[in-house]
């Protein structure tokens, strides 16, 4: 029942994918709008297909049926309803079925959104790469991935349920479908790049169109992103955010290349330039979460995610080659189309910081990827399995970090085209002050080291500057002075500061204590505070059973760092307790299971303004909210509809342009 | 100009490249293979052989083994989470001339398979 459900549900959304993908681009060839009208019946099909493949499989893990594959493999009668209704996102064909949700409520609401511009070649365009993409996935279903595939031979009465590292917390129901919800989105964007490449209306028009769908996407991509590192912090227990590990390295490629794009794509607003390149970044976004979806699931790489192997590996390849080999022909051919008008005066102007950031953003991409797979490289060409420690990302990330940070102190006060010398020492006094001032304090609380002290002055240098737009515009228009891509975009600089400061101070100043066997009733001093070991407590439930370790820290309230013992699985999963502070953060491990009297052994760490990583990614939130909102000086757009360029590219480029 | 940037980063990616590059060993092969000898560092694997395990203090001792091979492992700490006998193991560390690995980083390798921890279970006649 629920595998003839699910398979029907798949078969719509792929036969709907093909023939809106048909009738879409014989509408657009023919010239028939009722053809091109007709394309949001397929919407409609892919939309409830996916819906009904989804809800089939809440209903076989919900009914606990356990002869489809994925249940057997995922589902278990213990699970709690919270953690099995997410346990469909907790392996590989699950993963695939919420990506062709999220991707079909997508294409659902850039339908709706565009509902009367159905008719224009653009927006059909880019209907049929996102049914492209749609049906890709669904095709995944059919092949590798498929999620109603039912048991072979005797139909189990209970399974394993979802891997135990995925159950011990309420916000990894969560993680994931954020996670899709921005990784998915680049789609939008990428479809109307592709769109406006196979129209030829390369201007400004289909980027305006889509800067909030970016945003959106951005916005999710990030907060998934610290929700994973919060998740890896608080749940997985070995003191860190982040690890560079494939996985978490498959969703920062696509970060960093959105990153630039939404920075990039205000030069060309603003001056038509870098039309190549925005597109490239667009496309090239897209395709790193195809090549991060294949890194991560064909198992190729070896990750601490450890998701199971399968052949999926080579569609995803092929799907990445098409998207990859796709854009640079269309790039390549309207490459004369392409060419900007203008160029950059001086490399001292707004345009020429943001080159510099989108210069920098894409060596970090690089980087980045070519650590990521060199390991394949090298086992492709050598037969040696390698992997590529952290010091390689750290010592490359770091002079990128700071440098991008100078640059999130210079660009806000940068004028357009040109600026003087005496605007800037004008402009960036305060800013300067700033960052002087955060050395001496860092100084003062015991910092060192020449790489945290230039984090934190260029920290504080950004962080003035941010603080010094805002108040500017708010003093100008009130609380309006808030809202729009400008002054939102410094409240998202903000954030970032927090976060780099957090992570270099976290980095860098992290003290880690041992506590070898310690004994109930024993107390302990170090790095400042005493830790009593008071008692263990064991409980069990159907799933599993735990063991808590109850601390009081300096005399005040207890903390218990825990270790769960899976009976399915016959793993040990330990569970951190952490004391949060503004300053500093007392996280605690138990490192084995306590013997019959008591004794273990707990580790201490003392993290140092590691809650400022999860205020600054709110912070973050906020900003790309506001962000969205229209700004108070709205400009008319550069070209209110996206009309072709004209030949002789003499654009009206320059509107608004303040020369001084 | 342009070319003189692009050389230098090219050197500058190398050399990162290749000194946090760490290399996989399987047990049989220390003292082997190039990459796997006393004084480098390296990943090795194999199985924490049953009964080895033994603490000193804050640290931990253990012998793995794979394909014949058995390598003393002394590990700075507890190894913690899943590790414990009979599972395959990753010790990244540095192979010692006296024939100890000192391990500083514990992989427990951790597959979704559920049933290759039942070892009675694997067919007879499996190598």
């Amino acid at each position: 029942m629920n595998a003839t459900l699910g398979i029907a549900g798949v078969s719509l959304g792929l036969g709907g994918s093909l023939l809106g993908m048909i009738t879409v681009v014989s509408g657009i060839v023919r010239r028939q709008a009722n053809l091109l009208r007709m394309g949001r019946v397929y919407v409609g099909v892919v939309l409830a297909g996916a819906v009904l493949a989804f809800v089939a499989m809440e209903r076989a893990l919900i009914t606990r049926d356990f002869s489809l594959a994925y249940v057997a493999e995922v589902g278990s009668k213990a699970t709690p309803p919270l953690f099995n209704f997410a346990a469909l996102w907790s392996a590989l064909e699950g993963s695939i079925l919420l990506w062709a949700l999220v991707l079909s409520g997508y294409i659902a609401a850039v339908t709706w959104h565009f509902r009367k511009r159905l008719e224009d070649p653009l927006v059909g365009w880019a209907l049929v790469t996102l049914f492209v993409i749609s049906g890709f996935f669904f095709l995944l279903m059919f092949g590798p991935a498929n999620p109603f595939k039912e048991v072979a031979g005797v139909i189990p009465t209970d399974g394993p349920g979802p891997n135990p590292l995925l159950q011990n917390h309420i916000l990894m129901a969560f993680h994931p479908p954020l996670l899709y919800l921005g990784y998915v989105g680049f789609s939008v964007p990428f479809a109307f790049a592709i769109a406006a490449l196979i129209t030829g209306r390369v201007g400004e028009g289909w980027l305006l169109e889509t800067r909030r769908w970016t945003l959106f996407a951005w916005g999710f991509l990030t907060i998934g992103i610290v929700l994973g590192a919060w998740w890896s912090y608080e749940v997985l227990g070995w003191g860190g955010v982040w690890a560079w590990d494939p996985v978490e390295n498959a969703v920062f490629l696509p970060w960093l290349t959105g990153t630039a794009y939404i920075h990039s794509v205000l030069v060309q607003e603003r001056r038509g330039m870098l039309r190549v390149w925005n597109l490239s970044l667009l496309c090239a976004t897209f395709s790193l979460t195809i090549l991060g979806t294949f890194l991560t699931r064909s198992g190729v790489l070896d990750s601490v995610h450890s998701f199971s192997e399968s052949d999926i590996g080579a569609y995803l390849l092929a799907f990445f080659a098409l998207a990859v080999g796709t854009s640079i022909a269309l790039i390549g051919w309207r490459g004369d189309r392409l060419r900007s008008p203008g160029a950059i005066d001086s490399p001292i102007s707004r345009e020429g910081a943001f080159l510099a950031n989108n210069v920098l953003f894409a060596v970090f991409a690089f980087v980045v990827l070519l650590g990521t797979v060199f390991p394949l490289i090298v086992e492709a060409v050598q037969d040696r399995q390698i992997s590529v420690g952290r010091p390689y990302f750290d010592r490359m990330a770091t002079p990128i970090g700071l440098a991008l940070l100078f640059l999130m102190a210079v660009a806000p006060v940068l004028p357009w085209r040109k600026a003087s010398t005496e605007l800037l020492r004008h402009r960036l006094y305060w800013p300067a002050w700033c960052g002087v001032a955060s050395v001496v304090v860092a100084v003062l609380v015991g910092a060192d080291g020449l790489a945290p002290l230039l984090a934190f002055g260029l920290g504080g240098f950004a962080a003035g500057s941010a603080v010094r737009q805002v108040v500017l515009a708010t003093r100008r228009q009130g609380w309006r002075g808030l809202v729009g891509r400008a002054n939102g975009g410094m409240i998202v600089h903000l954030g970032v500061v927090m976060i780099a400061v957090a992570l270099v101070a976290t980095q860098a100043y992290t003290r880690q204590y041992d506590l070898a066997d310690i004994k109930p009733g024993q107390s302990v001093s170090v790095g400042g505070h005493t830790f009593t070991y008071e008692r263990t407590n064991s409980s069990e439930d159907d799933v599993k059973r735990e063991i808590k370790a109850a601390i009081r820290i300096d005399g005040g309230a207890v903390y218990a760092p825990a270790l769960q013992l899976y009976r399915a699985s016959g793993e040990t999963i330990g569970t951190p307790s952490v004391r949060t502070g503004l300053r500093e953060d007392v996280y605690l491990t138990l490192e084995r299971t306590p013997d019959p009297d008591g004794t273990t052994t707990l580790t201490v760490r003392l993290v140092p303004f590691v809650v400022w990583l999860w205020i600054g990614a709110a912070l973050m939130a906020v900003g790309t909210v506001l962000a969205a909102f229209p700004g108070p000086r709205r400009r008319r757009p550069v070209e209110p509809v996206s009309a072709p360029i004209r030949d002789d590219d003499t654009e009206p480029v320059l509107v608004g342009v303040a020369d001084g | 100009m342009l070319a003189l940037v692009l050389i230098g980063g090219a050197v500058i990616l190398f050399e990162g490249l290749s000194n946090a590059t760490v290399y996989f060993c399987n047990a049989n092969e220390v003292g082997q293979r190039s990459d796997c000898m006393p004084g480098k560092r390296f990943r090795v694997q194999g199985t924490v052989d049953t009964g080895s395990v033994r603490r000193d203090g804050a640290d931990t001792i253990f012998t793995i083994s794979y394909g014949g091979a058995t390598i003393p492992i002394h590990y700075q700490g507890e190894p913690g989470g899943i590790f414990k006998e009979g599972l395959p193991v990753v010790v990244e560390g540095r192979m010692g001339t006296d024939g100890t690995f000192a391990g500083d980083r514990v992989l427990v390798k951790h597959t979704e398979e559920y049933k290759a921890k039942n070892p009675d279970r694997v067919p007879a006649g499996a190598p």
